[in-house]
């Protein structure tokens, strides 16, 4: 990977996206299939969420693990 | 809800979910064969599925504590540092913490995106039959093909000793490997395939020995049915389930009781056993099951 910080930055601002959209209520949500697709989806917005966090972690580790980041 | 169908779903949940023979595959088809369909489409059976999937993971939690704390204490130091190196990562636990998290990226996204339309799709009791048929074949390629993997690398390594890796540790994964277990794991979401059997037939197609796959796929069920029973509990609170949370509890330590007894035997059968048995299984019965909805269906049966 050529510069994991970019990946991981783009993947992760995706992510962010992605959970204000299911967090914003009055607007239709994909791909939720329990209560109105109009409401928050909270369990999407945890999971998005999650996964923002988790892509700079990763973006983190794989910065360190290439030759002479140390 | 019946007492009886409570405490016979909660043990076959218990059961099912960690041997390899797919339990939402037996939830779909023994209620058809058994006429109960109206118990699994009942408004009162979230509670029950809520407190099956908790049952469950407590007892994961319970059988691995010692496996999470190295893995939460290993994962906290890589974190820290922000690298695996065997100076911040000597036994390769931060590292494997990594690897359980990777492997559940893929499932957590279509889990949460697609699981209620798969399963509309697929909770047919016929075509679970013919899943739970393709699902014995998997395990049996699967078997077959991490025999000969083991038998080529022996013939290696009595030629040439430092080649010789017969069945790999998790220290030995890669994070590409991970994802595609993880990956594998999707499968799972359709009834009649086993999600600790598809996750141990690719990591073992990924040179992990039965033991490793096994501790790999149960690690990574872990937080997959914590969270799918966690986050129903705030519905659970709710007037229209308080009535049947009772029973649904009753259910869950069921659960519990007969999935922390089914991790036991099965991390100790994986210690020198094979999936044979399990393939078998799930052909002969998925071939009976399919047979008899058939002959329903051609109202041969009632």
């Amino acid at each position: 990977m050529k510069n994991p910080w970019a990946v991981g930055g783009v993947i992760a601002a995706v992510c962010v996206l992605l959970a204000i959209y299911y967090a914003v209520p009055g607007v239709y949500h994909v791909l939720t299939f329990s209560g109105k697709p109009t409401d928050p989806a909270l369990k999407h917005v945890i999971l998005f969420a999650v996964l923002a966090v988790v892509a700079l972690v990763g973006a983190r580790f794989a910065a360190n693990s290439r030759p002479g980041a140390r | 809800m019946d007492l009886f169908h409570v405490l016979f779903l909660a043990l076959l949940q218990g059961v099912t979910e960690l041997f390899p023979v797919s339990s939402l595959g037996h939830t779909v088809i023994i209620p058809g064969i058994l006429g109960w369909k109206e118990t699994l489409q009942s408004p009162t059976f979230l509670p029950l599925l809520v407190t099956l999937h908790l049952g469950t993971s407590v007892a994961l939690l319970t059988f691995f504590w010692r496996d999470w704390l190295q893995l939460l204490r290993g994962g906290t130091r890589t974190l820290v540092a922000g690298r695996f190196t065997p100076d911040v990562d000597p036994d390769g636990y931060g590292r494997q913490l990594a690897l359980v998290v990777v492997g559940t990226i893929p499932a957590g996204i279509v889990g949460l995106l697609l699981q209620k339309p798969l399963e509309a799709a697929f909770s047919i009791p016929i075509l679970a039959a013919a899943f739970l048929v393709a699902n014995g074949a998997v395990l049996l390629a699967g078997e077959r093909l991490w025999r000969r993997q083991r038998l080529h690398e022996k013939e290696i390594a009595a030629q040439a000793p430092m080649f010789a890796s017969v069945g790999r540790s998790l220290n030995e994964m890669t994070f590409w490997q991970a994802a595609l277990i993880g990956f594998a794991q999707c499968f799972a979401l359709i009834p009649g395939f086993s999600r600790s059997g598809l996750t141990m037939v690719t990591g073992m197609a990924n040179g992990l020995s039965h033991e490793a796959a096994a501790r790999f796929s149960f690690l990574m069920a872990t937080p997959i049915i914590l969270a799918a029973g966690v986050l129903e509990i705030p519905r659970l609170l709710t007037a229209q389930y308080r009535a049947d949370l009772p029973i649904a509890l009753g259910g869950g330590v069921v659960a519990g009781v007969a999935a922390y007894l089914s991790v036991r035997f099965l991390m100790k059968y994986f210690e020198t056993n094979r999936l044979d048995p399990f393939a078998y299984y799930c052909v002969i019965a998925g071939t009976l099951a399919f047979a008899y909805f058939l002959l329903q269906f051609l109202k041969i049966v009632p």
